[in-house]
């Protein structure tokens, strides 16, 4: 018999990405795996090199629209060593808290997409619910849902808001009941166990010989997490935990995953508790970045993330370098899906946690009854931008 | 509470001036960073010896810079708490070029061939350097990432 081959993508229903697989099957299995990305390359190294260092990081913050902040951070602790900036400790904390938010936010929101493509859809309402708690914490710290721009050169943006750390730990404490519950959930239900044990296994020597990062990795027993190997802002005075697991399955990803927003949950109440007093921001920071260039490690909630930047000493980087942790998957994703089935595709896909776009809430609101619109002027939200109102 | 981390920077500064010699330039800017810098000829074997006696396995990312002189293709390492930033000076040619590391560390497959599609330094060697990150239609000996490329021109804003 002929070869059958399956593409999905670049435009598929069952993939959220512009990105090509191409499955040879033999049956049911799929003997030979192809890929092809750069269908949403939007080109955005070069065009930082026509941006200022600061319109480059709120460039980086739309890389993408789920780990805003870990691109930001990343690019931005490079932009730091080479400037040679130190920044304040209570900068360091609120960075460090605005991360770990995000990863929850995004852990939970792969437990609802994959509990989606597995058809057990009543973990994508709950989760999806939950992770509302989080989005409403960093929608009031830092202004936005999504896309933060918290971070600035020197420290950040704005500060925590007063008198409302008990309300932030509270919102937390439910939601490490909650996700204790889907921890139960996954070992004691059969439903997830059945489903995803044993699907697109991705054994340690190959996650370790393709460079695999992130939970993908965690997931195959490699102890791999840049928080751990090289702590960054303040990590290296954070007591939590790195989750392994060893069946290399889509179960594990899961359970790696879950268990890590329980360790994120400490992280973030640990921030909160531990947050010292003083100033979030430097004052004065240098339009020009003297000559030099840095590299940086930031593990986002895909994985590794890295940046590296170099600086001619003007105001704009010479050349600002981006890799997201999905790119860093791909080759273990491709390889682990020889010999798994066709129809185990779309979750196989999804579990690498493909990064893509969420879309934000609108700022402009309309009364439907009324018609009637109401507008931020921009000398308002320039105010608003910089924490002079809320 | 503050952990610490276990450093090898200095061991590996020494194996690798003592395997090359004047060969190589070895820095340490900082803790748990080394960045070498080798001529494109001689990355390969830096990058087997690290591979063959410190176990090397891991790279995060390659990063192609035209530095108007000469290419520079940087290797981000890392191995037990130090990242290698191994800098691989190319010189202005018609046809620049870097030794492939697939056959030593597969997961470079992708970043060799971006460096290859971005800026136009083909890796020597691969099994197969085909186009992944530009689209299909874009021209041939096109390389955006150069930077006598005319951005203003193509619509770069």
């Amino acid at each position: 018999m002929a070869e059958v081959k399956i593409p999905i993508g670049p435009q598929h229903p069952a993939l959220e990405e512009p990105e090509l697989f191409l499955l040879t099957v033999d049956g049911e299995e799929i003997v030979k795996a192809e890929m092809r990305i750069g269908y949403n390359h939007r080109g955005m190294e070069k065009s930082a090199e026509f941006r200022t260092f600061l319109q480059t990081l709120y460039l980086f913050e739309r890389i993408c629209g789920i780990c805003s902040h870990s691109h930001t951070t990343c690019y931005i602790l490079a932009v730091e060593e080479v400037a040679g900036l130190e920044i304040p400790e209570r900068a360091k904390f609120i960075r460090t808290l605005v991360g770990e938010l995000e990863r929850i936010h995004s852990h939970l929101l792969w437990l609802g997409i994959a509990g989606h493509e597995i058809g057990f859809d009543t973990l994508f309402m709950y989760s999806w619910r939950d992770r509302e708690f989080v989005l409403d914490i960093l929608e009031e710290i830092t202004g936005n849902r999504v896309n933060y721009g918290i971070n600035t050169i020197g420290g950040v943006r704005r500060d925590i808001p007063e008198g409302k750390i008990d309300d932030y730990l509270k919102a937390l404490d439910i939601l490490e009941e909650r996700c204790q519950y889907y921890a139960k959930l996954a070992f004691e239900e059969g439903t997830l166990a059945a489903r995803l044990s044993g699907v697109h296994y991705l054994s340690k020597e190959k996650a370790i010989e393709l460079c695999a990062c992130g939970p993908m990795a965690r997931a195959s027993g490699v102890a791999t997490d840049v928080r751990f190997e090289e702590p960054y802002l303040v990590y290296d005075q954070i007591p939590f935990n790195l989750v392994t697991y060893d069946s290399g399955d889509i179960f594990g990803r899961t359970v790696v995953r879950v268990l890590e927003v329980i360790e994120s949950i400490k992280i973030a109440r640990y921030c909160l508790q531990n947050m010292p007093p003083g100033e979030y921001r430097l004052e004065k920071v240098p339009k020009k970045i003297p000559e030099g260039e840095a590299f940086s490690r930031y593990e986002a909630p895909r994985g590794e993330d890295v940046h590296y930047v170099r600086s001619d000493g003007g105001e704009n980087p010479y050349r600002a370098k981006v890799r997201a942790p999905t790119m860093q998957n791909l080759l273990a994703t491709m390889e682990s899906l020889k010999g798994s089935y066709i129809a185990d595709a779309p979750i196989a896909i999804a579990s690498m946690d493909p990064c893509f776009s969420c879309t934000d809430r609108i700022a402009l609101v309309r009364d439907i009854r009324s018609g009637k619109e109401s507008r931020i002027r921009f000398r308002d939200l320039s105010k608003y931008g910089k924490g002079g109102e809320r | 509470m503050v952990r610490e981390y276990k450093n090898i920077d200095a061991k590996l500064k020494e194996s690798l001036e003592n395997a090359f010699g004047d060969k190589v330039k070895v820095e340490n800017p900082r803790p748990h960073r080394l960045n070498v810098t080798v001529s494109r000829d001689d990355a390969l074997e830096v990058v087997k010896h690290l591979n063959e006696k410190h176990g090397l396995t891991y790279v995060s990312t390659i990063t192609g810079v035209d530095a108007i002189e000469h290419y520079e293709v940087i290797y981000h390492f890392f191995l037990e708490n130090t990242v290698i930033n191994l800098k691989a000076i190319v010189p202005k040619e018609e046809n620049p070029w870097v030794h492939s590391i697939y056959h030593i560390i597969p997961g470079a497959d992708l970043y060799e061939r971006e460096n290859k599609d971005l800026l136009g330094i083909y890796p020597k060697g691969h099994p197969d350097p085909s186009r992944q990150t530009l689209p299909e239609d874009w021209p041939e000996g096109d390389y955006p990432l150069r930077k006598d490329w005319p951005a203003k021109e193509r619509g770069i804003r």
